[in-house]
């Protein structure tokens, strides 16, 4: 579609208009019970286009070419729209990243799964295995009235690998997945991984009768906190009032020794990005520095309504608004190894995996969820596998004092590279 | 677009491989969703989509493409024969027992949605944002309405060709309240196949909400543990749904021998007096159609009866290769994803406590109502209460703040000891599974009690 056309044609409308266009592509190749099942390509392209008419905005979205019904659709909202006081940014000059193409073929990662599930069954036989392994590319443009004209390419590769084991009436279920924006081998990454998993969970350990310190691996940590934090760090949250951090710019409320930094220029990371889905240019974001709130997430609204700069955090997809989100994550490691930290450990639980964070009230930064893979911990050793366990409590109480953050960080989903953490004043329940 | 022109164009390309299956779906969507925030509308969006997807199978392997360009299809075709092929294995089951159909289905309502003036919806919901903001005490809310139509064309080389439409309507709202640092939050969702009455007359819900919202900021935490529960329609239909929903749906199973002994058919999960069913064919609710998205035509499964594993929900592929019938549970959430086994419209049947023996004999207990969310991971399953009851001496008495329960599939079914005869369906939910989110389901059962309990603290 003649992007500029849609433009130029809008504004014989309205006074504002902006199209933002996404046009991406696909190819996963999908293991089952062991055994390559499906080979799949999967297209897809989509315009938004926003208008702003007697400062009240307007957007309509299509995933085909039919910009006369774009155009009237997007004009027909902004009668109804909100009032927005904000324009469209302006474009600025930033450093074309190289382009790195996905040209890893089919055929190797073909090959990566099924010397992942070999090597795998020889130790493990009764295993279930599947297996996604993924290369994508994409395009996102922004065109303005304000003169904005910019666009990026993107590239990925993923994989992501899970096994089911079942004895009798237990089931164990492990997980291992990696992301970058280019091509990597990770099937001996993920086969050590699962490995570990496996041989952690062999045997079911009783979980502690009473509270003790609770270990979340990155990836526990992911699960657990991260929601509940980007829902506070929300622009529009603060803007409403409703977020548990909404006064408190520039107090200390967390550890001191957490810094959390959302940082789209980090290259090669899944969400690298040069500007937002607004077109504000991408910069580092300082949230928590050494445990003081520092910053939070705004996309052009909240920060207008927050008399506040934009921070370059809108994201949308194509059907929905932009709204404040993150990129990539870091979490500022600690000074100890995560195997020194547990070996000096009397008595705890590792969260790795938790089946149902999300849904309490994240708004007020509860969490809470069933322990799906997670071990028992004692004098220094990881016993076994706890099992019909759940935990409870608030970010707000248990990231205000942590025992300790380890020195080594992993890389979740090619967004998030965080380090383990240990924290008391968690709530854990289990049946009997 | 042009029905006939589409339908040509895919009956032509469909014609042209030498796959052991292929199968065209191509669909328009048109849907609008409003959304009020504190005081104001926050948004209003239209979305229009076209796509499709050539799904293709040659010995056991699957090839799928999907595409927003029709004019390519016929490449669309190769290529996906071309995947099928690199994935196949002499080692397979063919599909069989495919039944072609030939049907167009539109659907017709009095009060349709789709035709209901954007004007009209605004103003209604409006009204509810005002009615939630003329009480003192609150900090912001949300109000979510959406409609959708979705019209399907549906080839494959067995024979089938399909157009048939779907409606949606969804609406929740919810409300928040503050005290200092503590943030607390109380809503409803409902939903229908397109009507748009559902959304009309909620006063009353919505001032219920607000207030529980007020009362929850209030409210005192419990602690976790094992307890007796009792749940209401809402939440137990969403535990249904969890706790022995997912693991009913066959693509879990077909390739799993040890998840296959372990859900052998005639095994007992439960009590005597429960009986569990998902069908799309129970009309009017939001997971009802006449075909699913491979064009097999919906039924209604018995999955538990008398406490015992009777059925499961299959589609064309697992159903062949477990040697057993489709149920027509094949679903997709739109076409850029492949149709995989899901629920419908799911519940337990009505058994015979009134609600006086239910709550009768507890002592100490919780009530929980209404939903926030529910997942398993088939074993295990949690799901969330959007409020909850402090139960003493059989009387419902102060909120508490909302409880997280869990369960495991083989113990949790069988420490049902009430089913009550109120059965009630929650519209209101989506379901996700495999990335595709939020599909249209319903789930329901009458108030349940459950023994030993595993409930999260706060």
């Amino acid at each position: 579609m003649d992007t500029k056309k849609i433009l130029e044609d809008s504004l014989k409308r309205s006074d504002e208009a902006e199209i933002f266009t996404v046009v991406s592509e696909k190819e996963p190749v999908g293991f089952e019970a062991n055994r390559l099942k499906t080979l799949s390509k999967t297209s897809g392209q989509g315009w938004a286009l926003r208008v702003i008419k007697d400062r009240k905005i307007g957007l309509s979205t299509s995933t085909y070419p039919n910009s006369e019904t774009l155009i009237s659709r997007a004009c027909d909202a902004s009668d109804f729209g909100k009032n927005v006081e904000y324009s469209f940014p302006s474009n600025f000059s930033y450093k074309k990243n190289k382009n790195t193409e996905i040209n890893v073929p089919l055929d190797k990662m073909v090959d990566m799964g099924e010397k992942i599930i070999k090597t795998l069954l020889k130790e493990w036989p009764s295993l279930l295995l599947e297996a996604n392994i993924s290369r994508s590319s994409g395009f996102t443009e922004i065109l303005n009235s304000s003169g904005f004209n910019s666009s990026y390419e993107w590239n990925s590769f993923s994989a992501g690998v899970g096994g089911t084991l079942i004895k009798g009436e237990d089931m164990l279920f492990v997980w291992e997945s990696f992301g970058w924006s280019e091509f990597k081998d990770y099937s001996d990454v993920i086969i050590n991984s699962l490995h570990e998993q496996l041989k952690n969970a062999e045997n079911i350990s009783e979980t502690p009768n009473e509270n003790c310190p609770v270990i979340f691996t990155p990836r526990g940590f992911v699960t657990t906190f991260i929601e509940p934090l980007i829902s506070s760090f929300n622009g529009i949250n603060i803007v409403e009032g409703i977020s548990p951090i909404s006064e408190k710019m520039g107090q200390k409320i967390f550890d001191e020794n957490i810094t959390i930094v959302d940082d789209p220029t980090i290259s090669g990371a899944l969400g690298e990005r040069p500007f937002d889905d607004e077109g504000v240019p991408a910069s580092k974001n300082t949230l928590i520095q050494n445990g003081v709130i520092s910053g939070n997430l705004l996309n052009l609204e909240s920060a207008y309504k927050l008399n506040l700069q934009p921070t370059g955090s809108a994201s949308r997809s194509i059907s929905s608004p932009p709204t404040p989100s993150t990129s990539v994550i870091e979490v500022k490691p600690g000074k100890y190894l995560y195997k020194e930290l547990i070996s000096g450990l009397k008595e705890g639980i590792i969260v790795d995996q938790l089946l149902g964070a999300g849904q309490g009230n994240e708004l007020g930064g509860d969490f809470k969820g069933n322990v799906l893979l997670g071990y028992r911990v004692k004098d220094g050793k990881i016993l076994g596998r706890i099992k019909n366990t759940m935990i409870s409590g608030n970010i707000f109480d248990c990231l205000k004092n942590l025992s300790w953050i380890s020195r080594d960080t992993n890389w979740i989903y090619g967004s998030f590279n965080v380090p383990h953490i240990m924290c008391e004043n968690i709530q854990i329940a289990s049946s009997t | 677009m042009n029905e006939e022109k589409i339908k040509n164009q895919i009956l032509d390309a469909c014609s042209s491989s030498d796959a052991d299956f292929l199968e065209i779906r191509v669909e328009e969507t048109d849907s609008t969703r409003i959304n009020f925030k504190a005081k104001k509308l926050d948004n209003l969006i239209q979305n229009q989509g076209l796509g499709g997807n050539v799904r293709a199978l040659v010995k056991g392997g699957w090839g799928f493409v999907c595409f927003n360009d029709l004019n390519n299809l016929k490449n669309n075709v190769k290529s996906a024969v071309m995947q099928a092929k690199r994935a196949s294995s002499d080692n397979y089951i063919p599909l069989t027992g495919f039944e072609p159909v030939k049907d167009k289905i539109v659907s017709s309502f009095p009060k349709s949605a789709s035709k209901i003036k954007i004007s009209e919806k605004i103003h209604l919901l409006k009204h509810y944002n005002d009615l939630i903001w003329s009480t003192e005490g609150i900090q912001s809310s949300d109000l979510i309405y959406g409609d959708s139509v979705r019209k399907i064309f549906l080839v494959n080389s067995f024979g089938t060709e399909l157009i048939q439409d779907s409606h949606h309507v969804v609406f929740r709202a919810s409300v928040q309240a503050r005290e200092g640092g503590d943030v607390q939050q109380s809503g409803f969702s409902i939903g229908s196949l397109g009507d748009y009455s559902v959304v009309q007359g909620l006063d009353n819900q919505i001032k219920d909400t607000v207030n529980k919202a007020k009362t929850q900021l209030l409210s005192k935490p419990v602690d976790g543990g094992e307890k007796t529960v009792v749940l209401d329609p809402i939440l137990a239909g969403v535990f249904v749904h969890e706790a022995f929903g997912h693991l009913s749906e066959a693509d879990h199973v077909y390739e799993n021998d040890q998840l296959k002994e372990m859900m052998v058919l005639g095994k007992t999960f439960g009590p005597k007096n429960l009986n569990i069913i998902d069908g799309a064919q129970i009309p009017n609710l939001r997971g009802s159609f006449k075909y699913d998205d491979e064009g097999t035509p919906s039924s209604k499964t018995d999955l538990i009866r008398e406490g015992v594993l009777v059925g499961r929900l299959h589609s064309r592929e697992t159903a062949a290769i477990m040697k057993e019938k489709p149920t027509g549970n094949a679903r997709s959430i739109g076409y850029n994803f492949p149709p995989i086994v899901r629920m419908t419209n799911t519940l337990i049947e009505n058994g015979d406590s009134d609600l006086s023996d239910i709550f009768g004999d507890i002592k100490e207990g919780i009530y929980a109502k209404n939903w926030y969310g529910g997942m398993t991971s088939m074993e295990m399953f949690t799901f969330s209460s959007g409020e909850s009851y402090m139960i003493r001496n059989g009387k419902v008495e102060e909120m508490v703040r909302p409880v997280m329960l869990s369960g495991n599939v083989f113990s949790t079914l069988h420490n049902i000891d009430a089913i009550g005869k109120d059965l009630d369906m929650n519209q209101g939910g989506g379901c996700g599974k495999g990335g595709q989110m939020p599909l249209p389901v319903s789930n329901g059962s009458p108030h349940i009690r459950i023994q030993n309990c595993l409930i999260s603290g706060n």
